[in-house]
């Protein structure tokens, strides 16, 4: 028979759970993808949830869209480019840029 | 090494090989002024080489040739040979319309990035700015450096008049080709007749670009002088240079050097070194560099108030830009 102690932290576990998981339902982000990167990937634009970070969006992308095998691409995040592992914040848009030279 | 004042490292030297071009912008060439250096006044070959020796020594990296145009000079291959031997990064600004006759020793030299001025892509436009009916020239020669592999900059100064109708077609050039544009703020030279309300700031282009395309902004390098965008899907990119509206000197690495020979630790500084005339009397150069660094200012040569819609042209004492490359 469970004790009390253990009833009243698998409830705050099962509680916290829930929250988290509503969190990253929560995170909907809008991609836009162009130039080379849209015609790899057969299609402009996809809505996307609980993808925390640039690496994760990155790994996902891959896996999902084989014709992006070999195609490096960068990331823009609110019209901003970045650079390594970004955390993508609630509802950014996010845009897939082709390569291009630097500047 | 050479370090400031403020804490800030010296190692980009600018060198104009002549107060001459082949082009007559008014902007930079004002009028009242045709009178070129004589020969004897100029930095000879040997010069150069000398005088580049010793800052190369105390840290400089990287060494842009500029003028006047450059190319004018017919030392160049030879001043480029000399210099091509010191372990820097080598690059020059150029008004692009003799660059077809150098490329080959250009390749073999290793310069990678051409800066290439160009203010108008509209042939009237580009006579009346000029002088000379030699667009297409010029942007022939943009295409075979792009051909040839260079990196290819573009320097447009964001003309009053003429920036408004034109920065949506220089912006459209980045998507076809690998271009890095950038738009420079109009600044204040002896004679140029510049008024604050000529300036067109980066932000007002910027505006202008954003109503047109999506902007997505990259970042920029250390002593960068450019603000860098993108429109997402192009090759190319695009920049500004906010040398009036938002100034960069607090990681400025840049020092020049005049076509006769005299330091500038700015280009808005009105004090200047006589390194040349140092060197042919026989004397070390090195005290007179270090003391022109050491006595560089904060900010804008310290001939600018912070804002620049406050700008008196008339109060600033400097050379008008031909005679000093930018």
């Amino acid at each position: 028979m469970p004790s009390l102690t253990y009833i009243r932290i698998n409830h705050w576990v099962n509680a916290l759970s829930r929250v988290i998981n509503m969190e990253l339902i929560k995170n909907k982000i809008k991609v836009i993808a162009f130039g080379m990167v849209a015609e790899k990937m057969q299609t402009a634009e996809l809505q996307l949830e609980g993808i925390p970070s640039t690496d994760v969006l990155r790994g996902y992308l891959y896996q999902q869209y084989p014709g992006l095998e070999g195609i490096k691409f960068g990331i823009a995040i609110n019209k901003k480019l970045t650079s390594g592992n970004q955390i993508i914040p609630h509802e950014a848009e996010i845009a897939l840029l082709p390569p291009f030279s630097g500047g | 090494m050479l370090i400031d004042q403020h804490n800030r490292i010296h190692d980009y030297l600018r060198i104009s090989l002549t107060d001459s071009c082949n082009f007559r912008c008014a902007y930079c060439m004002p009028n009242e002024e045709i009178e070129v250096l004589p020969q004897s006044r100029l930095m000879s070959t040997a010069e150069i080489d000398q005088i580049a020796g010793v800052f190369v020594e105390q840290g400089v990296k990287k060494i842009r040739l500029t003028g006047g145009e450059p190319l004018v000079r017919k030392a160049f291959p030879e001043i480029l040979d000399r210099l091509s031997k010191y372990p820097v990064e080598l690059t020059m600004t150029t008004n692009g319309i003799l660059v077809h006759k150098h490329i080959d020793q250009l390749k073999q030299v290793g310069m990678r990035t051409l800066n290439v001025s160009l203010d108008s892509l509209n042939r009237e436009t580009f006579l009346k700015l000029t002088k000379r009916d030699q667009l297409d020239q010029v942007w022939n020669n943009i295409l075979l450096l792009l051909k040839e592999g260079f990196r290819v900059k573009i320097n447009a100064v964001a003309l009053n008049g003429i920036i408004e109708k034109e920065i949506l077609d220089f912006v459209a050039l980045t998507k076809e080709y690998p271009l890095h544009v950038r738009f420079i703020e109009f600044m204040p030279f002896e004679g140029n007749h510049w008024k604050v309300d000529k300036v067109i700031t980066a932000k007002h282009m910027l505006d202008m670009v954003k109503e047109a395309y999506d902007v997505v902004k990259l970042q920029d390098e250390p002593h960068a002088t450019a603000k860098k965008y993108m429109v997402p899907g192009h090759q190319g990119t695009f920049a500004f240079i906010t040398t009036m509206s938002e100034h960069f000197c607090g990681d400025c690495n840049r020092m020049r050097l005049t076509a006769d020979g005299k330091m500038k630790n700015c280009l808005f500084g009105k004090e200047e070194m006589d390194l040349l005339g140092t060197l042919r009397q026989g004397k070390d150069i090195l005290p007179l560099i270090k003391l022109s660094v050491h006595r560089k200012h904060a900010i804008l040569g310290g001939q600018f108030t912070p804002d620049y819609q406050k700008t008196d042209a008339e109060k600033i004492q400097n050379r008008s830009m031909i005679k000093i490359g930018g």
